[in-house]
């Protein structure tokens, strides 16, 4: 039999992230998340702080440099991460952007499906977080993950983000390139979450109305309103729900 | 009135004299040089043998190039990249891929991914069904429920899903062929092969013969075919100049590789028939180069082969060629270029493809959160 902190741990929720994690927080403040009476944490990092987490003995741990950065996101939060210490994680944004894996195979040639499979693995592997995610459900832990929006619609970006902007391909090459992450996160056991069409235009930018507040002001094409966060977190929620009622 | 005389001496070691003799002006005695054997490599070291080569044209770094053909011409991309040139790579790999698996599924070993074409007659089949000339064969051949393309049999590992997969993919490739014969400064061609199969009754040409790397071998279907030197003559012909007609600016640059056949399906040993092949190869592309102001043989061949160099630049299977072969070949290269044409101007570098970040590159993820986070966290 579980015991009181066990039971509790298992009833909850980590969400995992950078500075995309700040949307879901403010969703959470706003009371747009309906956790279905999970007890909900943060953990996480924003900037270069975020590369300041690493993977130490089976734990998340912070560098010197990113521990003040934590603590902001982590609260009264464990001070190290592992898979056992909640009982659920989603991983959000977290470096996982689907605008540099679109874009670069927009660049590309056309891939058979063996190719598009090796390099969309070795695009997720090449992702730290990804790598933290598949440790924890491999040692048990439910994982979803929820990779970076891609860029809001009529925001105009600054000279480092233009470039991701405009992905060149067929609807049907985005939702096959979708599938494969779905697919090789599922056979890590890991859930990937992807933003749903309805977010999106048909340029493959999200749409305006999911804007950062001050988006234009700041130039920010990357980071989304609360509301968006809500959307996304819901899926998770209801993911989760269905998964226990399994 | 000035009389020119020219005077030839010679040592007479018997008489102990210098003899000292007018010698008749011929078209000989205004050679430089590299035209005596003397001179120009029985008194040199090796590697001191210089000036094999008198470019036609100026290879820049404004020129995007496009490496094909045999095995060989893979070292030229090679050596074309790292020297800063923009070899033109019109089927590429998304960039994070990694080497290992670009390499597994062969991308970025030509411009594109045809696998190596070895003969005259596959040039030409590729660039007439790439340029709508002819139509895309038929043939595919299967097993154990994979496809396989008979054009590039090696081009997928373990084949392709599908036959809508093979053709989707060749179509990329037909596309990548296109764009390279339009973009391409020059085109380097490596000739490898005389030997070749085909269909009996299609013609077509395989890039090797069926039940090796795939496909099943048909006595009564698939046909031997050695080339000869006015077949191979037609058919590169054929291939240049449905190029220059899609790319009136476009320059070629023919090599023949070095490299000997793997195996020899024409009943002689593999040494003689490794010559007749690489004689005639050398042969055609030295008589295309001849017809051509735009095309241009440089002699990579020769400086591997050639009794002078001692077979110094094989490896002891005395058939792959060894990097210390390559590096001489390109800085000869390099140097043959710059002897006729000067050094090349620093800072006159092509517009490139942009090299994408890499992964770990600053993004917006990383500048624009500072508030963010404050604004969401900090109570």
């Amino acid at each position: 039999m579980p015991s009181q902190s066990e039971a509790a741990a298992s009833d909850s929720l980590c969400i995992y992230g950078d500075s995309h994690v700040a949307s879901v927080k403010l969703a959470w403040d706003q009371g747009l998340i309906d956790a279905q009476g999970r007890k909900v944490g943060f953990w996480g990092a924003a900037g270069p702080s975020f590369r300041g987490l690493r993977w130490k003995q089976g734990r998340i741990v912070a560098d010197a440099g990113a521990q003040a950065d934590l603590d902001l996101v982590r609260g009264d939060g464990p001070e190290t991460l592992g898979a056992k210490d909640f009982g659920a994680y989603l991983f959000y944004g977290a470096r996982l952007r689907l605008s540099e894996f679109l874009l670069e195979l927009s660049a590309a040639s056309y891939l058979s499906q063996a190719a598009l499979e090796a390099a969309t693995w070795e695009f997720m592997m090449s992702t730290r977080t990804y790598r933290f995610a598949r440790n924890f459900a491999k040692a048990g832990a439910p994982v979803w993950f929820v990779p970076t929006s891609l860029p809001t619609q009529g925001v105009f970006p600054p000279k480092e983000e233009a470039a991701k902007v405009g992905i060149d391909l067929a609807p049907q090459e985005v939702e096959r390139a979708f599938a494969m992450l779905r697919k090789l996160a599922a056979k890590d056991r890991v859930t990937m979450v992807i933003q749903p069409p309805e977010t999106l235009t048909d340029e493959f930018l999200t749409r305006r109305e999911f804007a950062v507040e001050n988006a234009d002001a700041a130039r920010d094409v990357v980071h989304k309103s609360p509301e968006f966060a809500a959307l996304m977190v819901a899926q998770v929620l209801d993911q989760m729900k269905n998964a226990k009622a399994a | 009135m000035a009389i020119s005389v020219r005077l030839q001496t010679r040592y007479d070691a018997a008489n102990n004299k210098v003899m000292v003799r007018p010698v008749a002006e011929n078209p000989y005695t205004s050679l430089g040089a590299e035209a005596f054997w003397r001179n120009a490599v029985g008194a040199l070291n090796p590697l001191q043998i210089s000036g094999l080569w008198a470019p036609k044209f100026q290879v820049t770094k404004q020129m995007k190039l496009v490496t094909a053909g045999s095995c060989f011409a893979q070292h030229f991309s090679r050596a074309l990249i790292a020297r800063g040139y923009p070899w033109l790579d019109a089927e590429p790999a998304p960039s994070f891929m990694s080497p290992d698996t670009r390499t597994k599924f062969n991308y970025g070993i030509f411009s594109f991914r045809t696998g190596n074409i070895y003969t005259a007659k596959m040039l030409r089949q590729w660039v007439e069904i790439a340029l709508d000339m002819r139509d895309e064969p038929d043939e595919i051949w299967q097993e154990g429920g994979r496809f396989f393309d008979p054009l590039r049999p090696a081009i997928e590992p373990g084949g392709f899903a599908s036959e809508d997969e093979l053709r989707t993919s060749r179509a990329a490739c037909l596309s990548a062929i296109r764009s390279a014969i339009r973009d391409a400064g020059v085109f380097v061609f490596t000739l490898g092969l005389t030997e070749s199969w085909a269909n009996s009754e299609t013609g077509l040409e395989y890039a090797s013969c069926p039940g090796t790397a795939a496909g099943t071998y048909d006595a009564n279907k698939h046909v031997f075919v050695n080339h000869r030197v006015d077949a191979i003559q037609a058919d590169l012909n054929a291939a240049l100049a449905a190029m220059k007609a899609e790319n009136p600016a476009l320059k070629v640059l023919l090599t023949v590789s070095p490299v000997p056949l793997t195996a020899s399906a024409s009943g002689t040993h593999v040494l003689t028939a490794t010559t007749y092949s690489k004689s005639v190869l050398r042969a055609v592309a030295g008589m295309t180069a001849e017809d051509s102001d735009w095309v241009d043989y440089f002699p990579s061949y020769e400086i591997i082969t050639a009794p002078a160099f001692r077979g110094m630049f094989y490896a002891p299977n005395q058939r792959n060629v060894v990097s210390q072969g390559v590096d001489f070949v390109m800085k000869n290269f390099f140097a043959d270029q710059e002897a006729v044409f000067g050094k090349l101007k620093k800072g006159k570098k092509a517009a490139e493809k942009p090299v994408p970040p890499p992964a770990a590159a600053q993004s917006g993820d990383d500048v624009i959160c500072e508030e963010e986070m404050l604004n969401a966290f900090a109570k």
